[in-house]
């Protein structure tokens, strides 16, 4: 190609390439043409990039948009910011920061700028500066308060999981979920946790499940990552997760970090699990305990059963002895005169020996009727049936054909007469 | 997978149940018919119960895709562990 100088017309270049026939040069074009071609290339390659720089020639314009040179040493790039975007930070002159933005050429001037959507503060002193200015902001507005905080689900069926699929985050989390509740179902949607533009990810995770047909949306979230660096968790102290967290629907327990890392999203969600572990353990019943509950529910209706089936036997005895306490006495009775019969005591001493026995015995069949009250026992369904003379019928063959009884209920009694026996 | 939503959820229902049939038998004073059918109840649920929770296994599905406009999504299953 030849080269030509800046004095050089493009007519001039023409003129000579039509003189020389070997090269074919480029047509003309306007300038419009070819900004046009510029900005093609740059918009498209540069479509979505991430820049670390200092901030200078901040302006903070009174239109709410903000313009800055982003730099180091040996380069400076323009950017702008527009006020329809979110920052939770302030900016200044000589501050570092991580932009993400597009590429755009502005072709009324022939310069190109940085159109930012996205700005992170760099360094610890700058997140906390950040953190504690976001903190307040959304707490002013409520987004913090105990009263909107919603009941986590006691049996969660369908778990809902927005972290990465490759962290150890859901790895930690299947495990209990496996081990405590398998009877859950997951539905992981995968999200970038870490680096700038992953808050938007999150947040959208958070509203995909949001908007899920109710008979497949979980009944509980769980949001977060493994540990990390100020800088790794940094997405969850970004707006647009503590927003995305605020307008769920569903609830959501955070799990970021270890125990002592503590972010944004913490304070927004309806419960903050310290560990991805833990949140696992926070929303779920254990196996364990629920089975131990299933054998002694199932134990106590045996046992239930059981007491009740023996009151009403012991009922039935005391009722077909006339009433225990006869029988209790002629036992003792009985008991005495044999050993009258069989040893030498004198008199007294088998009588004193009867009185105490008796005593104990009535005792204790008192205690006994108190306890199952035959009334109680009718009450339930069972009835006593009596001959006319006040006698117990205890079996179908005591009754005659047409002979007549009394049907004890809890409420009265029946006169009745045998027609069949069956 | 609507299946799967049903057992799920009866789970908790049953388990509610078995505890009011607990519950309700602890209190005393029940009719003899209702007796016989509150124990027989209660001793399947229990058995029920139990099997579901010894034979469950957790179900992971990747949420792969949201269709907002026909209120619809797609699944996959969940292979990324190690």
């Amino acid at each position: 190609m030849p080269e030509f100088s800046e004095a050089d017309s493009p007519l001039f270049a023409v003129v000579a390439a039509k003189d020389n026939v070997v090269e074919t040069p480029e047509p003309i074009q306007t300038v419009s043409v070819l900004t046009k071609q510029i900005k093609d290339v740059l918009e498209s390659r540069f479509i979505d990039v991430t820049v670390e720089g200092e901030i200078s020639n901040y302006t903070n314009h009174r239109s709410g948009h903000r313009y800055f040179t982003l730099k180091d040493s040996d380069a400076q790039i323009s950017c702008v910011f527009w006020k329809s975007r979110t920052l939770s930070f302030e900016l200044e002159a000589g501050q570092k920061v991580i932009c993400r933005g597009r590429l755009s050429v502005y072709a009324p001037r022939g310069t190109y700028q940085l159109d930012v959507f996205q700005i992170r503060p760099v360094g610890v002193g700058a997140l906390q500066l950040a953190f504690e200015r976001l903190f307040k902001k959304l707490q002013g507005e409520g987004l913090f308060d105990e009263s909107r905080k919603r009941e986590l689900p006691k049996f969660p069926n369908r778990i809902g999981i927005v972290t990465s699929a490759t962290g150890a985050a859901i790895h930690d989390i299947l495990t209990v979920l496996r081990r405590r509740y398998p009877i859950a179902e997951v539905l992981l949607r995968p999200a970038s946790v870490q680096g700038i533009g992953s808050e938007l990810q999150v947040a959208q995770a958070i509203q995909e499940f949001n908007i899920l047909p109710a008979e497949s949306r979980p009944d509980i979230l769980i949001v977060g990552r493994g540990g990390g660096s100020l800088e790794d968790l940094w997405t969850f102290n970004e707006e647009a997760v503590a927003r995305a967290i605020f307008a769920s629907s569903i609830p959501i327990v955070s799990a970021v970090g270890h125990e002592v890392d503590v972010t944004i999203a913490d304070f927004v969600a309806d419960l903050r699990a310290p560990t991805p572990t833990a949140a696992a353990e926070l929303i779920t019943p254990d196996k364990n305990e629920l089975l131990s509950i299933f054998s002694s529910s199932a134990s106590a209706i045996q046992y239930r059963i059981q007491t009740v089936l023996s009151e009403y036997q012991s009922a039935l005895q005391s009722h077909r002895s006339g009433y225990g306490l006869k029988y209790v006495v002629s036992q003792a009775l009985e008991n005495c005169r044999n050993e009258l019969r069989n040893s030498s005591r004198t008199l007294n001493d088998v009588l004193e020996r009867f009185l105490e026995r008796a005593q104990f015995g009535i005792e204790r069949s008192r205690l006994t009727l108190k306890a199952i009250d035959p009334k109680t026992v009718l009450s339930r369904g069972y009835a006593i049936i009596r001959r006319s003379d006040g006698t117990v019928i205890s079996s179908a063959t005591d009754i005659g054909f047409d002979s007549t009884f009394i049907i004890i209920l809890q409420d009265g009694e029946v006169r009745g007469r045998g027609i069949e026996l069956k | 997978m609507a299946k799967t939503t049903t057992s799920v959820a009866s789970f908790e229902s049953e388990f509610e149940r078995l505890s009011s049939i607990v519950e309700r038998l602890e209190g005393g004073n029940i009719p003899l018919e209702e007796m016989l059918k509150l124990y027989e109840d209660g001793t399947l649920l229990a058995a029920k119960l139990t099997e579901t929770l010894k034979q469950a296994e957790l179900k992971v599905r990747t949420l792969s895709k949201v269709h907002e406009e026909l209120a619809s999504f797609e699944t996959e299953p969940f292979e990324a562990e190690e």
